[in-house]
């Protein structure tokens, strides 16, 4: 994640989230399915 | 259950650790990307709002919330999948007031849920597919 200042209280930020679904069920039952990953990637603005 | 209770465990520990902590909130189109969809990738829109406590310290707590959508084709039924997750983590953040970056890890919810467009177009009942998967 990268956050830019543009204003006093405002900005533009981007960022990158690796979502990894199954890890707690493998934890749980290590037999139970695999580790998949899902990525979103995006960008817009922040304010504070 | 056990997973639950991490989830609600977290949720009440960051508001209450975060309290009087500096704030920033962001709203954010994006797009969603599954690499391991059936044959191939599949891409869609998203829209993830977050917001940051502690926003001006090295260490922040995130909730984030994303809502996403696929379309894709099964055999001749053309489907949609709209996806949604809430995710709690702790970031490290570098830099300044100006710029700044960072890495966080935290642990979450992802569910979705698969509808047919052919049966809707035809006026059958809507047939849903509900599925549901904590992430990380």
């Amino acid at each position: 994640m990268t956050r830019f200042a543009v204003g006093e209280s405002w900005g533009v930020t981007l960022f990158a989230h690796d979502h990894v679904t199954g890890l707690v069920n493998r934890i749980l039952d290590p037999d139970e399915g695999d580790l998949n990953h899902h990525f979103v990637l995006g960008g817009g603005v922040y304010f504070r | 259950m056990k997973r639950m209770g991490w989830l609600f465990v977290l949720a009440l520990a960051v508001p209450g650790t975060a309290a009087a902590q500096s704030v920033v909130w962001s709203a954010a189109p994006g797009a969603f990307v599954d690499p391991d969809f059936g044959e191939g990738t599949e891409v869609g829109p998203a829209l993830v709002l977050g917001a940051t406590l502690r926003a001006d310290q090295r260490i922040a707590f995130v909730v984030d919330v994303a809502l996403a959508r696929m379309d894709f084709p099964v055999a001749a039924d053309q489907l949609h999948r709209n996806i949604g997750s809430a995710t709690v983590a702790l970031k490290l953040m570098a830099g300044d007031a100006r710029a700044g970056f960072g890495l966080s890890l935290g642990m979450g919810v992802l569910a979705w849920d698969d509808i047919s467009e052919t049966t809707l177009a035809s006026g059958a009942v809507r047939t849903q597919i509900r599925h549901s998967s904590p992430d990380s």
